[in-house]
């Protein structure tokens, strides 16, 4: 173990949370500070996976290999972090190679050089579920000492992670989807105002709207919204009641 | 301008010709599907992500104002991305 062996004090994960712009800020803070204190003689990779039930996944890590690494088990949708998250118990593989039930994981990392693997729950509510998890490129590098350690280091993380969450809540839709509700708003209104206007059917209205863009050559929403604010002419149907 | 609504604009091919175009439009625009369903709703489109599916690859006829909705929406993402 390092010599830094102390938790984290309460006051230093808190400054990280008040300093992190965003939540995968945060996380990457905690992972480099797990790292650095977990680290023995011999170097460990940290990440710490977050599976929230109304978000995507979010990885962070102390090292680019240890992203991947994590990332690769998504890919699978499988492996000893994902079963740490989602069973809620330690996973130890002290040597990669000789494991049996994970050698198709091994297989798929085995450009990455690592042999052992732990990975730990952080206690979260809410739906939400979470792990840290190390690497190390030597063979059974994670005695029953570290192991604990790492257990302890884990669960001590569970108030300021729950707290992150707290304060950086899930975007519940993605920039493009609310972009097209707000456009749809938008066309929806211009559509109601030709349909009054020609009192005409809703298909001819946007019929209307779809030529006026064509014709233009602007796009659909930008002519909703001049019609709206009144900029520009409510598009009319000609005389024998076509658009 | 808006008036002019009933005059020449490009007109796209019909039929078959039409849904090869978006098809290959789709192909090309580096979009995935629901992108390109998002978009297309938010422009006053009302067919689902499904039938827009079904109609790019050739299983089903869409209504023509549908048609031609889903080109202004390529047309749209093609011009300058979402």
């Amino acid at each position: 173990m390092a010599e830094n062996d102390a938790l984290p004090t309460a006051e230093q994960l808190q400054d990280l949370l008040l300093e992190s712009p965003g939540f995968t800020e945060f996380l990457l803070g905690l992972t480099a500070i797990s790292a650095s204190r977990l680290s023995g003689n011999s170097s460990m990779l940290c990440a710490i996976t977050v599976e929230r039930e109304t978000g995507p996944v979010t990885v962070a890590s102390s090292s680019e290999e240890a992203r991947s690494l994590d990332e690769r088990q998504y890919a699978f949708d499988n492996g000893p972090c994902l079963t740490a998250l989602r069973q809620q118990h330690t996973v130890l593989i002290p040597d990669l190679q000789a494991d049996e039930k994970w050698d198709w994981y091994a297989q798929a990392i085995s450009d990455e050089g690592i042999q052992t693997i732990l990975a730990v729950p952080i206690p979260t509510d809410n739906g939400a579920r979470s792990a840290l998890n190390c690497y190390s490129t030597h063979v059974a590098a994670f005695g029953p000492e570290t192991v604990a350690a790492v257990e302890e280091h884990a669960a001590s993380l569970s108030r300021i992670l729950r707290l992150a969450m707290r304060v950086h809540a899930a975007e519940p839709y993605p920039e493009h989807l609310r972009s097209a509700l707000r456009s749809r708003a938008v066309v929806d209104s211009a559509v109601s105002l030709i349909m009054v206007h020609n009192r005409c059917s809703r298909d001819t209205a946007v019929e209307l709207l779809q030529l006026a863009s064509r014709s233009s050559n602007r796009r659909l929403h930008d002519i909703a919204q001049d019609i709206l604010d009144n900029s520009s002419d409510v598009p009319a149907v000609t005389e024998d009641g076509k658009p | 301008m808006i008036n002019d609504a009933a005059s020449e604009g490009p007109q796209p091919a019909f039929g078959a010709d039409q849904r090869q175009l978006a098809a290959a439009q789709f192909q090309s625009a580096n979009v995935t599907l629901p992108e390109l369903w998002t978009y297309y709703y938010g422009i006053g489109g009302n067919a689902d992500e499904l039938a827009l599916d079904a109609y790019l690859n050739g299983m089903v006829e869409l209504p023509p104002l549908q048609v031609n909705l889903l080109h202004a929406a390529l047309k749209e993402i093609t011009a300058d991305g979402l």
